[in-house]
């Protein structure tokens, strides 16, 4: 009895020792993660076009400079306008762009005025001529682009007015990934002019410089 | 029990430490606009005078010259003129301003529209207006007729020749005017426009 009982110790340890107890195949699968993710972009895109204007006499536009251009790679539009005269003004045609891969949309409008030391921004005439939204779909091998006309002409006779408006029509539409307004027409687009009811030296030789800054969200 | 509440807690606190919530993309484009305006502007420059009659100026004080405190304004003091006399001045009026300009509105104030003052010459540039001589209560007319325009950086030039009617009598033009503070005086006046006011 007792050799029996020395025999199966024995075994067990002898077991132990070797490690063995209760084993199993086992195998290791792997779910390899790449997670890249798109980006929110807008920008400003060509063409745009800008020119100056006298209210009444339409081609003698030769006092006033106007210039635009792009900076920060797309992300700041620039518009210039240089010896404005009661009458004359300034338009600005633009795009802007869903460069990215999800879709925006504006939410806000931000003003921030940089220089107005004669206290002018209410004393311009703003208007928006036009402004469309363009976005491409696809039908089979063929893309279209579907225009959607946002508004007729809109005209704002204070700065703040016109900030709200511009607000107001371009956040009513969500861009999809290259989608794109377009603010343009045929006698100007985005315009600001001084009206020829303004008589006051005050305003001679001035600066009125004021950036908008056009916040989008990821639409969701 | 316990230790699943905890657990649960732990979990919560976690991820509001993380910060986590419901949040977009954004991203934010900038309209930069800047407007400049421009100004109208005139100066006188240039003013003087071209000639006078022989026995005028006999201590040579007439002048023609731009008021020292008035860029706009061109003062013409002519001395011991007579009956016959004859004196030209001459200025360039310059637009300094950034659009082209006008004038417009020319005047004499009736009360200093003497009949025996005439002006016998008005130049522009090089162009005789005049083909006989006018009373000097015309001359702000004749200037007026000619819609006088000036670009910026441009100057017009002005040319004019006074003279004292030949047939006045010392009843009609009197000796020694200006001794007692009584010459002949008259002042033109004109408004300088932008090119584009149709309404002024």
């Amino acid at each position: 009895m007792k050799k029996s009982r020395v025999l199966a110790l024995t075994l067990v340890v002898a077991v132990v020792l070797m490690g063995a107890g209760y084993a199993y195949w086992s195998e290791t699968l792997t779910i390899n993660n790449t997670v890249k993710t798109g980006e929110l972009d807008l920008q400003f895109d060509y063409p745009t076009y800008d020119g100056d204007y006298d209210d009444k006499y339409p081609y003698s536009d030769d006092y006033m400079k106007v210039d635009s251009y792009f900076e920060d790679e797309k992300h700041k539009l620039v518009f210039e306008l240089e010896d404005v005269y009661p009458g004359g003004g300034g338009w600005l045609n633009f795009k802007i762009k869903n460069t990215g891969t999800v879709p925006a949309k504006l939410t806000s409008i931000t003003p921030s005025i940089l220089s107005d030391e004669a206290n002018m921004k209410d004393e311009f005439n703003y208007a928006l001529h036009s402004i469309k939204l363009y976005y491409p779909i696809k039908i089979g091998q063929w893309e279209w682009t579907y225009v959607i006309p946002v508004d007729f002409p809109m005209y704002a006779t204070t700065f703040n007015d016109f900030v709200g408006k511009l607000q107001s029509k371009l956040s009513q539409y969500t861009l999809e990934p290259g989608a794109y307004f377009v603010i343009n027409a045929e006698s100007g687009g985005y315009d600001i002019q001084l009206p020829s009811t303004v008589t006051s030296d005050d305003f001679e030789d001035e600066t009125f410089k004021f950036d908008l800054l056009l916040n989008f969200d990821q639409a969701h | 029990m316990k230790r699943t509440k905890f657990l649960a807690l732990a979990l919560v606190a976690a991820i509001m430490v993380m910060g986590a919530g419901y949040a977009y993309w954004s991203e934010t484009i900038t309209i930069s606009n800047t407007v400049k305006t421009g100004e109208l502007d005139f100066t006188f420059n240039d003013a003087a005078i071209v000639s006078v009659d022989e026995y005028m100026d006999y201590d040579a004080t007439s002048t023609c010259g731009v008021n020292s405190d008035d860029n706009n304004q061109v003062d013409i003091v002519l001395e011991d003129m007579y009956p016959g006399a004859e004196a030209t001045v001459k200025f360039d009026l310059e637009n300094t301003g950034t659009m082209k300009a006008k004038l417009k509105n020319f005047a004499i104030p009736t009360a200093q529209e003497n009949e025996y003052v005439h002006v016998t010459s008005v130049k522009l540039g090089d162009a005789e207006l005049l083909t006989e001589t006018i009373n000097i209560a015309d001359l702000d007319s004749t200037l007026e007729a000619q819609n006088i325009t000036i670009e910026p950086d441009a100057e017009q030039y002005f040319e004019i020749t006074f003279e004292i009617d030949p047939n006045a009598d010392e009843d009609q033009v009197a000796e020694n005017l200006g001794d007692n503070d009584d010459a002949i005086e008259f002042t033109l006046t004109a408004d300088g426009l932008q090119y584009n006011d149709d309404e002024n």
